[in-house]
């Protein structure tokens, strides 16, 4: 389990104070995924810093099966994190020694990973590309091996920040059945950010609603459609973030 | 231990390795470069043999040279190119992986910095006998000891690097800085740090002149010189692991850490 007790971001600057994440709490099992939503500046990302080390948090702590993250050697074995995009990859590397490569740097032994490796290319559909450089692979293909190079490691917690940017329909939903198919054979937890409605709602256990660093709620998506009577997750989702607006003025 | 070594493996076998076949025109002919500058060093000095020098003086000097090219690149490696690392790393996106690596990020560019220290070593291990044969001019060196010297060099050197690489974690980007600190430190060469003065308990500065008396002056060191010569470095890489972890955590409480 990923606990999360009390965790704020406070950023002091030559301004003042700036909160980036006001005292969030969450108890995460084996198997969710949860989403993170919320305009941009709204704390979503640092969430995903903080849980991944990047942050210090100002107050609160946050463990994995009761491992703090100050034990950080022994909590980052649990850890693996993608940020927006397809940045994380090498570039003069090709796609399948990119998998072996950050295998590598984790200290595991290629020998041992190398079925797992096989196994992503052919479920990301990467097998026919493992000889090419990331540079010959469309939009798409980069992104899907970046999330690839990530899941590979093998780590029980998966943060991915905007893991759909600028990827077409159809490889979102392909991103979307891999993440599905990782908690369903894998029990793993996955924490994600983003802006597509449509895959939160088909992939969210629970959503997380942030805006200027304060927690606004935390709901299953279907407990969300309820409460505000919607049956599309986007309405549900403007529509309770406007009841909350115009309750606060 | 057996995943640090896996660490270290790998990152000479993918970064450098892989980077000779990705990039291989420009490393063949960063290699030509290196070649043709020692065939010119070679030629330059030996035009003076007998005219105005003796032999002897010139073969000295020649591998006085060849060293102090070889520190250079040393030094550059550990210092600008871990900076470089950094740098880079974090503009596009791949420092993140070395951030959350369970083994910390100072092993991380310390494996990148042994690699490409091994790289270069190869490297003039290969094109200085064969910048001899071209010019037909041979000098001897004592491999086995250069090695055994250079080994408290690299690891003074790294220490400055991880200080220099631990503040780029704060202000971004610092390869101009480190260009001036590269010839500070260069600086440090040529201080009388041997026989033994205050200037030996600087970094890198008793390493580098130490090799230069040793391989090209042929002077015997004792064993307490020996000792002294790594405990300096290891002072030195020890204290550059400490303070890089120390800004790392700076840069953590700053929210600066991974991307910009």
């Amino acid at each position: 389990m990923l606990s999360i007790k009390n965790i704020s971001k406070i950023y002091k600057t030559s301004k003042g104070n700036v909160v980036a994440l006001k005292d969030l709490s969450l108890e995460i099992d084996e198997g969710e995924v949860i989403c993170l939503l919320g305009p941009n500046g709204a704390g979503k990302t640092t969430t995903i810093k903080l849980i991944g080390t990047f942050v210090n948090p100002t107050t609160g702590t946050i463990s994995y099966n009761n491992i703090s993250i100050t034990q950080r050697s022994k909590y980052l074995k649990n850890i693996s994190v993608l940020f927006e995009g397809n940045r994380s990859v090498i570039w003069s590397l090709k796609v399948e020694e990119n998998l072996e490569y950050f295998c590598g740097i984790r200290g595991l032994r290629l020998k041992d990973v190398k079925e797992r490796i096989i196994k992503y290319m052919k479920i990301f559909g990467l097998e026919e590309y493992k000889g090419k450089f990331v540079n010959e692979l469309s939009r798409g293909n980069q992104q899907k091996l970046a999330v690839a190079s990530v899941l590979v490691l093998g780590t029980p917690v998966v943060l991915l920040d905007e893991p759909t940017l600028g990827l077409d329909f159809e490889t979102s939903d392909n991103l979307m059945n891999i993440i599905k198919k990782e908690v369903d054979d894998n029990k793993k937890i996955f924490i994600i950010t983003s802006h597509d409605a449509d895959f939160i709602d088909k992939i969210a256990s629970r959503i997380v609603i942030i805006d200027k660093g304060e927690v606004k709620g935390i709901f299953k998506v279907e407990e969300l459609k309820s409460i505000t009577k919607e049956e599309n997750f986007k309405n549900a989702y403007l529509k309770y973030i406007k009841n909350k607006y115009e309750r606060k003025n | 231990m057996k995943e640090r070594i896996r660490i270290l493996i790998t990152e000479i076998k993918f970064i450098f390795i892989r980077m000779i076949t990705s990039y291989r025109f420009d490393w063949i002919a960063g290699n030509i470069n290196l070649l043709l500058g020692l065939i010119f060093l070679y030629l330059g000095i030996n035009s003076f043999r007998d005219e105005v020098v003796s032999s002897n003086v010139i073969d000295s000097k020649t591998i006085k040279m060849i060293i102090g090219l070889y520190i250079f690149v040393v030094i550059q490696e550990g210092l600008v190119g871990m900076v470089s690392k950094v740098s880079e790393g974090k503009a596009y996106g791949t420092f993140e992986q070395i951030i959350v690596n369970p083994y910390g990020s100072w092993f991380i560019l310390f494996a990148k910095a042994v690699g490409g220290s091994i790289i270069s070593f190869i490297s003039i291990t290969i094109f200085a006998p064969l910048a001899m044969v071209i010019t037909g001019k041979y000098f001897s060196v004592n491999l086995f000891k250069l090695i055994l010297l250079l080994i408290p060099l690299l690891f003074s050197v790294f220490g400055i690097g991880f200080i220099l690489a631990g503040l780029t974690l704060i202000y971004k980007r610092l390869q101009s800085f480190a260009y001036l600190i590269q010839f500070f430190v260069l600086s440090l060469m040529v201080l009388p740090s041997y026989p033994f003065s205050v200037y030996s308990l600087l970094p890198i500065a008793p390493q580098s002149l130490v090799i230069n008396k040793v391989i090209a002056s042929n002077v015997a060191i004792s064993y307490k010189w020996w000792i002294y010569l790594y405990l300096n470095a290891f002072v030195y890489f020890f204290s550059g692991i400490k303070i890089y972890n120390y800004l790392e955590e700076i840069a953590r409480e700053k929210g600066v850490l991974g991307h910009y």
